[in-house]
């Protein structure tokens, strides 16, 4: 599909001199449809909004987990790796998420020094990445967390070329200097839909029944996947969409690989509701390229516990959008492991101006739930929504505008 | 070393172990287990943990950093999967993914092996006294895998680094690796070994020269 003919051309004249893939950063660029194509609307003729809203969530409630998560705000930080962004970029993430008393899903390698004393000194949540490459996966850094997310999303990613590698980003990633950070798309320990139950299990034992244990999927075959995993004992879901900003991938990866978000949710929430998931206390996670909070509050609307925050994220920590994650030349020191850009970053600054970012999002969600009449973010329904075109209402069941009433193929 | 007995559950015998370890005690042993799945799991303390009679399930000893663990018996899948440091030694046959992930210890079976030996390994040692009935090494990073028997599956299949020996027959190797005879340091290395583990398959010293190296091409 040509959407920019500028990009199309630039994109072929390299290949045509390379014989490559042209590398690029972020995640779908073109129109898809998308939650700007619902719009926000009371769930009653009358309405009172109560004076305060509640916002908080938990995961890992009602389960076997000792110490739940507990986010003040259903808004987090999704996965970025170290070599995809700075040691100051993720120190700062840390810092602003642990201020707004929320978590940050950790990328791949081990959790840095800086993002330890962020977290540490802040009461904040850190999820570690359990991943097809095993990254730096420890016990110790493990045991570190609050929590541990087996990634099972189907990115097969360059993480950190060999050009731009240092000794820090081995140690981090626990390769050898010189060795490409480049991720599998499976793990080698995973063979079937019983394996992955065995390895909540195993996280579970190896971490004494303390933290709770994700699971996160990318697009194709959600229904299976999330029932899979709800009856694999998972304490919630992470959905990650097409949108999500990567810092290296292809053309072909970004716009014609995995799903909108608002594709994953209809059958995400059918095998909740078939599997009893929210009964059981377990939470969705959504997460790829939300940036507002009628993002979030829309999401939630559609069955989201808690909404990820990715490019919005590092916007708030100092992104321009240049468009250069790729190269690792990020002139804002965030999307790079140059000592010298990343000196950029003012740690405490980017970390307190993520934490506004995440208090105006929340606020916008809140207005909105208040303009719903409700007295919590989690008791968005389908009913605060309605579709502004017929696509969006055949993917979601959500009432189309005029119509109001959901397409035929949705009543049952 | 005194004989502990503890409920059956993986949960209630990996409380057990954990109590122990975080006691400081040296060593504890376990009677019987019976298809236990994640025993022994995570032990950061340098505890050395007997099972006396298995068979263990799946991931035994996985995320082990520390804890010396000893299986008398056979144990099912993934076997020390993604530890760090520790010793790991069973007496019986493992299923498939010996060693997956591992980045540092050593992992020592004195049996045979289904596939999938090694894979992704970024550190650390793997011997496996006896054939493996499957791959070996498989995308492999950096250590050490050690069989003394045969091997039918790929070996080093898109190897990125790290050594592999192999003393008995193997099919032909891809145009990814190469093998060469081993040097004076490495068949110290094996004799180390064979006078540490007294490998079954090999009675003199002289048949220790049966090993050879696969590496990256």
């Amino acid at each position: 599909m040509v959407y920019d003919r500028e990009e199309m051309l630039r994109r072929l004249e390299e290949e045509q001199k390379t014989g490559r893939q042209l590398l690029r950063s972020g995640g779908a660029r073109r129109p898809i449809v998308d939650l700007d194509d619902l719009v926000v609307v009371p769930s009653k003729a009358i309405t009172q909004g109560p004076r305060e809203i509640g916002t908080d969530v938990s995961i890992g409630l009602e389960r076997y987990t000792q110490h739940p998560l507990h986010l003040e705000v259903p808004i987090y930080i999704a996965d970025m790796s170290y070599g995809e962004i700075g040691r100051s970029a993720k120190a700062a993430l840390a810092l602003g998420a642990a201020l707004a008393g929320t978590m940050v899903l950790c990328g791949h390698g081990q959790v840095l020094t800086e993002e330890r004393e962020a977290t540490d000194d802040n009461d904040g949540r850190l999820v570690a990445k359990w991943s097809q490459g095993r990254f730096g996966n420890d016990i110790a850094n493990l045991e570190f967390c609050h929590g541990v997310c087996i990634d099972m999303s189907a990115s097969h990613a360059v993480l950190v070329p060999t050009d731009i590698s240092t000794k820090e980003v081995s140690e981090a990633f626990g390769i050898p200097r010189g060795f490409q950070a480049d991720l599998p798309t499976t793990h080698l320990d995973i063979k079937g839909e019983d394996d992955l139950k065995l390895h909540i299990d195993l996280l579970r034992e190896a971490l004494d029944y303390k933290v709770p244990v994700l699971v996160k999927f990318s697009g194709g075959e959600v229904y299976e996947k999330v029932r899979t995993a709800v009856e694999a004992g998972a304490d919630a879901i992470v959905l990650e969409s097409m949108r999500a900003w990567r810092a290296r991938t292809t053309e072909a990866e970004a716009e014609h690989s995995g799903e909108p978000l608002l594709g994953m949710m209809p059958p995400a929430m059918k095998a909740f509701v078939d599997t009893k998931a929210k009964s059981k206390g377990v939470k969705l996670l959504v997460q790829g390229g939300r940036t507002s909070g009628a993002d979030v509050f829309k999401a939630l609307a559609l069955g989201a516990d808690a909404v990820g925050l990715d490019i919005a994220a590092l916007i708030g920590i100092g992104c321009k959008l240049a468009g250069v994650c790729h190269t690792g030349k990020c002139p804002q020191g965030v999307a790079t492991i140059d000592p010298k850009l990343e000196a950029k970053i003012n740690v405490r600054e980017a970390g307190e101006h993520l934490y506004n970012l995440i208090n105006a999002m929340t606020d916008e969600a809140v207005h909105l739930a208040g303009y719903a009449g409700l007295g919590h973010l989690s008791g968005a329904t389908m009913k605060n929504l309605r579709a502004l075109t017929y696509d969006a209402a055949a993917i979601t069941g959500v009432r189309l505008l005029g119509f109001d009433r959901s397409l035929p193929m949705w009543v049952h | 070393m005194a004989e502990e007995k503890v409920p059956p559950t993986s949960k209630e015998i990996n409380k057990a172990i954990r109590s122990y370890a975080d006691a400081n005690k040296k060593s504890v042993s376990i009677d019987r287990i019976k298809n236990n799945n994640h025993i022994a799991v995570g032990l950061d303390k340098p505890v050395k943990v007997t099972i006396e009679r298995g068979p263990a399930g799946d991931f035994f000893g996985a995320l082990n950093a520390g804890a010396t663990l000893i299986m008398n018996g056979n144990a099912g899948r993934f076997v020390g999967s993604t530890m760090s440091a520790g010793e790991i030694r069973v007496n019986g046959d493992v299923g498939e993914g010996l060693g997956v992930y591992i980045s540092g210890g050593l992992v020592m079976v004195k049996g045979d092996c289904s596939g999938s030996v090694g894979g992704r390994m970024k550190g650390g040692v793997i011997l496996v006294d006896g054939d493996v009935k499957g791959e070996v090494g498989e995308s492999m990073v950096d250590g050490e895998i050690y069989v003394t028997g045969d091997v039918t599956g790929t070996i080093g299949g898109d190897l990125r680094g790290g050594r592999i020996f192999v003393a008995g027959k193997m099919p032909e190797l891809h145009d990814n690796v190469k093998v060469r005879p081993l040097g004076t340091k490495e068949l110290e290395a094996v004799k180390d070994y064979n006078g540490r583990f007294k490998f079954r398959k090999f009675q003199t010293q002289e048949a220790l020269n049966d090993f050879r190296l696969i590496e990256k091409s």
